[in-house]
């Protein structure tokens, strides 16, 4: 049989949405989660959806939060940063040592600033240039610089209380914590620079094909520093509200942050492998963070139970990610 | 064919991707000890039905029988429980593991108590068995990552005929094979045949099909158009029925004048080349031809600067060019369509119109800013100059048919706007429509837009057909040049295997 059935082409041209639909549910999922437990938590504590609960658990999540956004660029270009906490301990100490050496909380904000971004930015040479992991080399980073805080602290909290610097944790601008508004500006920001500059179009590209975007002729060892340096600043920024919220800085704060705030990035919707992800996923992931953490707390949950909670959160996230990614 | 040796039968087969509908009804039968081509162009849906029947994809409607009998396939392990086996289009291999780790994968060969220890042994004497059946060149201790792709591809195929396959399915195997090796692989087609395997063959190249297979499957946008005993179907009418319409010349003839000097290589070396030295013109179509890892490919990455060279000159327009990155390549006109399409061309998981602007964002932005509507225009301009099928130019690059991807690529170097395009297996896996169309924007960028431009390739035809001069490397050395117009097949055969170079003692 010999049939040569001629047929006009059909019309197979349907406009996919921009995100695909999968990406969505995953997204929307997240975002379902969220409300999930909120309206759990509202049923099972009268006190937990009143503003001021509300706005402190905005608080609280900033200082994550403000770590997990550079957390997510990094992870966008398949890498991880897990020197962020002790970039939140030693800034931290940098911070209050010269704020109170100079007696200008701008020169201790700044020089603290500036330590987190050189971290930040030694990481992303030691893995630009020496092609080293992230995973090493950030580890690596993150006990020495630890025990840097112990060192230039001698070990002891240092107390700030110069008015200034109190702001940036304890302040409000109208009813709003000044920390939250800050949250909201790098969220903002970053949601920008991922979705309309070039260098965010790079870090998915990074992610995505390494190889194939160093053929394309783009400097990716810059744009990784870059990268990573804005990881250490943020970590840095982090920091330093923290110090101002308790008005003292710890050569031990921080530690463990790094966790948290990959955790978030990976309830974000963000993939480990790199090149796919979101910083707005991120903000929906340290949001369930925040908001278990502070219902489990109103509802007197014992923090042992509360880490197991955390724990299978992240597991089931990690399971629809996987799900989801085995039907592309 | 006779009825009684029919062995899959599929029936009405349906398939979307979201809104998107890619198969229409299409019906196919495979029969005993035969080898059936499935042809069609590049999204045509060839690998989704190979894939369907993989159980790597399920199907929205239709039926599947297999000697008479119902089946359903889920999964792959189901469809190999069936006696299914496939090579697919990408290789599967576990890089770090050697030949017959990867061979005997997922079906370790085990002894002792319990079976329980996995015999490396056996497999090892097993997979020389097999090596030594089909008289292949490989060694079974070799890691894969050392093994060309040529090589991977073989250790594909044992990996499948080491199975006990009613179904065999090869989807491109021939697409990275050098000519020896594509002759290897006919010799194992063959005696599969004689075991009486049903084998399903994918190829965009006409005359492996004339060669091997006996019956055509002929599908155009997603359904069967024709089907036939192959001697019923010439080249001619194979491309009319996939395309929809006639092709008069593959290769486009039109005259081409050299102009100026682009690029000029003095006595380049490094651990692979040997004094290589030649000139480019505006204009000009230089090809290069070689048997696979002859080093053709590495002419190009040191001009891109992909690889280093230990020695020797590179200049452009005159001017000692310093080429050590593909920042300095590109800053000097030069754009490199690189042969490995997933692993250095692709962003896999981005769009369309991200991965063709990602060289050139430069153009697409202001102060750090993208230009989004400007980049989504050029990139809809592309897609349509070049015919990429897609639903959409943000549709992740992973989900397209492989000819299409590679006009992606083309796409994405082209809006460079070079001067000196290097090209490497440019047409490796696209379908004979694309491919002249293809041919035929190099022709135009040379003649009209005056560029010049380098391709090596493994396919002699193509390079006879494109070029204006070719040059012959073996060992990392050209060895010869010659014209167009003296150019045939045997000849560059010849001078490529090294038998005329050893013959003549040049
Ligand atoms: N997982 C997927 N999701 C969405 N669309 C897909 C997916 N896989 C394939 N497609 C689309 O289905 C169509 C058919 O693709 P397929 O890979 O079957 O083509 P093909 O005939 O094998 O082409 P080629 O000769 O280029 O390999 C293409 O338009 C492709 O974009
Ligand atoms: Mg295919």
């Amino acid at each position: 049989m010999e049939s040569s059935v001629k047929v006009e082409k059909p019309n197979t041209q349907l406009k996919v949405d921009r995100l695909g639909t999968l990406d969505l549910i995953q997204k929307y999922g997240m975002v379902m989660i969220l409300l999930l437990i909120t309206i759990v938590f509202s049923i099972l504590s009268p006190n937990f959806l009143t503003y001021s609960n509300i706005v402190s658990i905005l608080r609280q999540v900033s200082i994550i939060g403000i770590i997990a956004a550079g957390q997510t660029l990094v992870i966008i270009t398949a890498g991880i940063d897990l020197s962020v906490g002790s970039i939140v301990a030693l800034a931290g100490i940098v911070s209050a040592m010269v704020a109170l050496g100079t007696e200008s909380a701008l020169l201790g904000i700044t020089a603290g600033l500036l330590t987190g971004t050189l971290i930040g930015l030694f990481n992303g040479i030691l893995i630009s240039k020496l092609k080293l992991t992230p995973f090493i080399v950030t580890l690596a980073s993150m006990t020495l610089f630890a025990g840097f805080a112990l060192v230039v602290s001698g070990g002891n909290p240092i107390i700030v209380s110069e008015p200034l610097f109190k702001f940036i944790g304890q302040g409000y601008i109208g009813p709003i914590p000044f920390p939250v508004i800050v949250l909201m500006f790098i969220y903002l920001f970053f949601f920008f620079l991922l979705k309309k500059t070039v260098h965010g179009q790079y870090i998915y590209s990074i992610g995505g094909n390494e190889k194939a975007t160093i053929l394309a002729g783009v400097k990716v060892d810059i744009h990784k520093m870059i990268v990573y340096a804005t990881s250490g600043f943020l970590a840095a920024l982090a920091s330093i509200i923290l110090t101002s919220r308790l008005s003292s800085a710890s050569p031990v704060a921080g530690a463990g942050y790094e966790l948290d705030a990959i955790a978030a990035v990976i309830l974000g919707g963000t993939s480990l492998f790199g090149g796919r992800g979101n910083v707005l996923g991120t903000l929906i992931g340290v949001l369930i963070l925040g908001v278990l953490t502070s219902g489990m707390n109103l509802i007197n949950v014992s923090p042992f139970y509360q880490n197991i909670a955390k724990g299978i959160i992240v597991l089931v996230a990690v399971i629809i990610d996987r799900l989801i990614n085995r039907d592309k | 064919m006779n009825k009684s040796e029919e062995l899959l039968l599929l029936k009405g087969i349906n398939k979307k991707f979201g809104p998107v509908q890619i198969l229409y009804d299409v019906d196919l039968s495979i029969y005993k000890g035969k080898v059936h081509a499935l042809m069609g162009s590049n999204g045509a849906g060839k690998s989704t039905l190979m894939k369907i029947i993989a159980g790597d994809y399920t199907l929205d409607s239709g039926t599947i029988h297999l000697d008479n009998q119902l089946i359903n396939i889920n999964s792959p392990g189901e469809a190999k429980s069936h006696g299914i086996s496939v090579i697919h289009q990408e290789l599967n291999l576990v890089k770090e593991l050697t030949v017959s780790e990867n061979i005997y994968l997922g079906k370790e060969l085990t002894i002792g108590f319990g079976n329980f220890i996995n015999s490396k042994k056996k497999a090892l004497s097993k997979t020389k068995e097999i090596i030594n059946k089909y008289n292949i060149q490989l060694d079974p201790l070799k890691k894969v990552k050392d093994l060309s792709i040529g090589e991977q591809q073989l250790v594909e195929i044992l990996k499948a005929v080491s199975e006990e396959s009613k179904v065999l399915i090869m989807d491109e195997p021939t697409a990275a094979l050098s000519a020896e090796e594509t002759k290897q692989l006919f010799k194992v087609i063959t005696s599969l045949k004689s075991k009486g395997i049903g084998i399903i063959y994918i190829s965009h190249r006409l005359d492996e099909i004339q060669e091997i297979c006996d019956y055509v499957y002929i599908l155009r946008d997603g359904r069967n158009v024709s089907e036939g005993l192959i001697n019923h179907f010439s080249n001619e009418r194979i491309i009319e029925e996939m395309v929809g319409s006639q092709i008069d010349n593959i290769f486009p003839s039109s005259d081409r004048k050299k102009g100026d000097e682009l690029l000029r290589v003095e006595k380049i070396q490094n651990n692979i080349l040997r004094s290589i030295s030649f000139s480019l013109y505006e204009g000009e179509i230089i090809g290069i031809f070689g048997l696979i890892g002859a080093g053709q490919s590495e002419i190009l990455n040191v001009l891109f600067g992909t690889k280093k060279k230990a020695d020797g000159n590179i200049y452009v327009k005159n001017k000692l060019a310093k080429i050590s990155s593909p920042i300095d390549a590109k800053k000097l006109g030069l754009a490199y369509v690189t042969e490995n399409r997933k692993e250095e061309g692709l962003l896999l998981e981005l769009g369309s119109e991200e991965n063709m602007v990602l060289p050139s964002m430069g153009k697409f932005s202001s102060l750090g800013i993208k230009k989004q509507s400007l980049i989504k225009k050029v990139a809809n301009d592309y897609k349509e100059t070049l015919k990429i099928k897609l639903a959409s130019i943000s549709q992740p690059v992973k989900n397209l048919s492989g000819g299409n991807q590679q006009k992606v690529i083309l796409g994405k170097w082209l809006l460079t706007g070079p001067e000196i395009i290097l090209l490497s297996e440019p047409t490796r896996g696209i379908d004979v429509g694309a491919r002249v169309e293809i041919y035929k924007l190099l022709d135009q960028l040379a003649n009209e837009s005056r560029k010049g431009i380098i391709m090596a390739s493994s396919d002699a035809d193509e390079v006879i057909g494109v070029s204006d001069r070719i040059f012959v490397v073996f060992e990392g050395e050209i060895i010869a040049e010659i014209d167009k117009s003296e150019a045939t097949r045997e000849r560059l055969m010849e001078f490529a295997s090294g038998a005329k170079y050893l013959k003549e003692g040049v």
